[in-house]
């Protein structure tokens, strides 16, 4: 399908035999030049994104939201700014939380401890009265999360720190959770959200699950989201600024933008090379028939 | 000296050059950040000559890129493994499992204990793995691998079913928006009356279009039969594009991470 | 709701019924039709072409872990190892959990020892295992790919991003591509970069059609039964929606309210 290599002769056959690494370094060059650019689009944040945030807002403030950090350095761009804007949100609202860690993912037990603590400093929260980070459990295709319905404090048994999750002194948050009901709201960071967590714990006990995806895995969450199994998502980077926008932070406070203004200039890159691209190919089938 | 010599020659230096520039230029910066000393500053650029070793992959595969790619392999299995046996093997079996036994021992046991000591039934079984490598007693593994592959069917079951039913009772859509269902709806529009019953229509269509797709025992000898099933393969392929864009989106925001990470933490530009 | 529902339960009996149904119809002997796949058709082409190039195969079944997903790899891993041994060519298998190469390593010894072959090939040095982490399972098998300048790949099994890092660099060596995946977010690259793509439910249905084992086959056919009776479901759904409103007697009951 390649065609010849000789000597190109129209704009088409040159483009059609570049070498894709000069692209390579030329979109690399353009990302970086875009990182220059002092445009910011503004955006409406989606129906999804709007959905989490009333989830958010109407989660009971007698029971504790469970955070599930399950996301890694991988997709720091978009999870980081995710994790921020809602623990931001939870802060403001004085939710209590939990984050859960799985051994499968260490970083996702100290990527959200980390934000967390960061956050907590500006909203004066306290670890082990209003924030608890829980200690690394496995994973066993929804088995786990069975179990940690039933009995969180015998499940799970420490914080991160080793501390004893009945331990009174060190963690008193803990003392009035005991199982999946004293759960309001579970919002799960995450690649691609577990399916687990719908079909052993929304399905069964009805808990409002929100999930704040990378934008691939956001595709296959759509129709969880429209049958109501799923009651909102952030979906990416560009969720995570939508997000910011809906808590009206200041903006120094809004890490998400940057990446985002970033991404809508690179796709004009994209775009320009897919049309050339489709033109170039286009235009070489007719002229082999 | 050939053309491709030349290119990858240039390149390299080109990549040193960089690196040559941003040690000078953070030289004279370094003086603006207070809080930022050459010792703070060594991760960032551990971190800037590992970004470059893995992206000169993008060229050809090398030996930089191969030394980075067994330093990640290596770290990652290592921090794993660590990780796996701290936190899980000790922590959640070995020490729950020795307090137990201490406890019968000593007759200070309570009813959690048999719990704990029954730990050593996982313990076994999971040690029965390691008969895969012998020719004899292979078939103890075989029993491991049934009791995971048979618990790990049974949750797939109920998961499966309690995920799939309200996906189901979702497609139900009113396909004709009337006045008596949605009398506050004006007709016109994306989100009026007409709007949505087109796109509940396309919705039905499509799920069933896609699912007939999916048959694979049904005969699509005649053309009536082929329609549907090019209609599913149609509509998939759109969606395949819509799936495209957002990956896309992903990946991109991934570089525009790590160049933020170049511009920002390692030269200090922005 | 902590228990299911009797439509849960029905539905659940009704599909294993069908299958059943079909499996012992399948093993009594009565032929059951199977269409055709296109992208499934030209894994013996693939396997073929490696042997001309005299260069080994990848098989390479993703991030897949103990799971029903995994069956179904290892029976096209089986009948691609078995051609392969026909034609004396190795195939090279990378793996991303431990659990699986336990399983993946009994299955390519026994298909070359199907075809009287065995010990042609050392396993430890065809079957590798990386790590879990898509990063370094990404490197690490593209690495090898190069290195060892395969002829044919199978992207066979379960991807996240990795998936055209894994497909560039079968371009980058020569490789012809097939690829057969259920992670649908995947499809549109490897449709783009390799030669022949598979997806979906023809991931499921694949073991049943390179084997043609009654039970497989019954199942499948079991299964269509089921779709069937969801696509009536919808249809019937549709039209009670229209006339008597969305929350209509069939929601109430399947929804278990």
């Amino acid at each position: 399908m390649e065609p010849d290599r000789a000597k190109p002769r129209t704009f088409v056959e040159w483009f059609q035999t570049l070498d894709r690494r000069i692209l390579y370094v030329a979109f690399f060059v353009f990302v970086v030049g875009a990182h220059f650019v002092p445009i910011h689009w503004p955006s409406t944040p989606a129906k999804h994104t709007r959905a989490l945030y009333a989830a958010i807002e109407n989660a009971p403030l007698d029971k504790v939201v469970a955070i599930d950090s399950d996301w890694f350095a991988g997709i720091r761009a978009e999870s980081e700014n995710q994790m921020r804007a809602i623990f931001h949100h939870l802060m403001r609202r004085r939710l209590k939380f939990v984050i859960l860690a799985w051994a499968r993912n260490p970083e996702g037990q100290k990527f959200g401890y980390d934000i967390a603590a960061k956050v907590a400093e500006e909203y004066g929260y306290e670890y082990g009265k209003d924030w608890v980070a829980f200690g690394m459990v496995p994973k066993a295709r929804g088995a786990e999360l069975a179990s940690l319905a039933k009995d969180i404090r015998g499940f799970i048994q420490t914080d991160m720190y080793g501390t004893s999750l009945d331990d009174k002194e060190k963690l008193p948050m803990m003392q009035d959770v005991e199982n999946i009901y004293d759960i309001g709201l579970i919002v799960s960071f995450s690649y691609g959200f577990d399916p687990n967590w719908l079909g052993f714990i929304q399905g069964v006990y009805g808990t409002p699950f929100g999930v704040a995806l990378s934008a691939i895995e956001s595709s296959t969450a759509y129709s969880f989201v429209e049958s109501g199994q799923i009651c909102g998502m952030l979906a990416g980077a560009a969720g995570a600024a939508e997000y910011e926008q809906l808590l009206d932070l200041p903006e120094s406070k809004r890490p998400a933008r940057t990446p985002v203004n970033v991404l809508s200039i690179s796709i004009v890159y994209v775009l320009l090379a897919i049309l050339l691209g489709n033109v170039a190919y286009l235009t070489s089938l007719g002229k082999k028939q | 000296m050939n053309k491709k010599t030349a290119l990858q020659l240039a390149l390299i230096l080109g990549v040193a050059a960089l690196f040559v520039a941003g040690f000078f230029y953070q030289w004279l910066r370094v003086h603006d950040h207070p809080d930022v000393t050459w010792k703070t500053h060594i991760g960032a650029w551990v971190g800037a000559i590992c970004v470059f070793g893995i992206l000169s992959y993008l060229h050809s595969e090398n030996v930089f890129y191969r030394v980075f790619e067994h330093i990640l392999l290596g770290l990652g299995l290592g921090f794993t493994i660590a990780n796996m046996i701290r936190q899980v093997l000790i922590a959640k079996w070995w020490e729950p499992m020795y307090a137990a036994f201490k406890a019968f021992y000593r007759g200070t046991y309570t009813s959690q204990s048999y719990w704990d000591a029954c730990l050593i039934v996982a313990g076994i079984f999971g040690l029965m793995w390691y008969f895969q490598y012998s020719k004899k007693y292979l078939w103890l593994s075989r029993i491991t691998i049934g009791v995971f592959a048979g618990a790990g069917a049974g949750l797939a079951i109920k998961a499966e079913s309690i995920k799939v039913f309200p996906q189901i009772t979702s497609t139900f859509k009113n396909v004709i928006i009337g006045t008596s269902q949605a009398p506050n709806l004006p007709v016109g529009g994306l989100e009026g009356r007409l709007g949505l019953s087109i796109q509940n229509v396309l919705f039905v269509v499509i799920v069933c279009c896609v699912l007939y797709y999916f048959f694979f025992s049904l005969r699509r000898d005649s053309a009536i039969a082929k329609a549907p099933a090019n209609l599913g393969r149609f509509f998939l392929m759109i969606s395949f594009g819509a799936f495209f864009g957002n990956t896309f989106m992903t990946r991109v925001v991934i570089l525009i991470d790590r160049v933020h990470f170049l511009l920002h933490d390692w030269l200090m530009v922005q | 709701m902590e228990q299911a529902s009797w439509a849960l339960r029905i539905f659940v009996f009704l599909i294993a019924f069908f299958v059943l149904w079909k499996v012992v119809r399948a093993k009594a002997g009565r032929e059951l039709y199977l269409r055709k796949i296109p992208g499934l058709e030209k894994v013996d082409d693939a396997v073929g072409r490696a042997t001309e190039m005299g260069r080994p195969i990848m098989f390479n079944p993703g991030l897949v872990d103990l799971s029903i997903e995994l069956f179904c790899c290892l029976a096209c891993l089986s009948h691609v190892v078995r051609r392969a041994a026909r034609v004396n060519t190795n195939v090279l298998v990378p793996i991303a959990y431990p659990l699986t190469y336990a399983i993946c390593e009994e299955y390519w010894k026994d298909a070359y020892a199907l075809e009287d072959k065995p010990g042609l090939f050392s396993s430890e040095e065809s079957i590798r295992f990386f790590s879990a982490s898509q990063a370094v399972f990404a490197s690490s098998t593209s690495g090898w790919m190069e290195r060892d300048r395969v002829s044919a790949n199978f992207l066979w099994g379960q991807y996240g991003w990795e998936s055209l890092f894994l497909a560039e660099a079968g371009q980058r060596a020569g490789a012809i591509q097939i690829a057969c995946t259920y992670s649908y977010y995947q499809v549109p690259f490897l449709i783009v970069s390799c030669d022949y793509t598979a997806f979906g439910e023809e991931f499921y249905a694949a073991g049943a059609y390179f084997g043609r084992d009654p039970v497989l086959v019954g199942s499948l056919a079991g299964q269509d039964m089921s779709k069937l009776v969801i696509f009536l479901l919808i249809v019937v759904g549709s039209i009670l929606a229209v006339v008597t409103g969305k929350f209509n007697w069939l929601y109430m009951l399947l929804y278990g309210t």
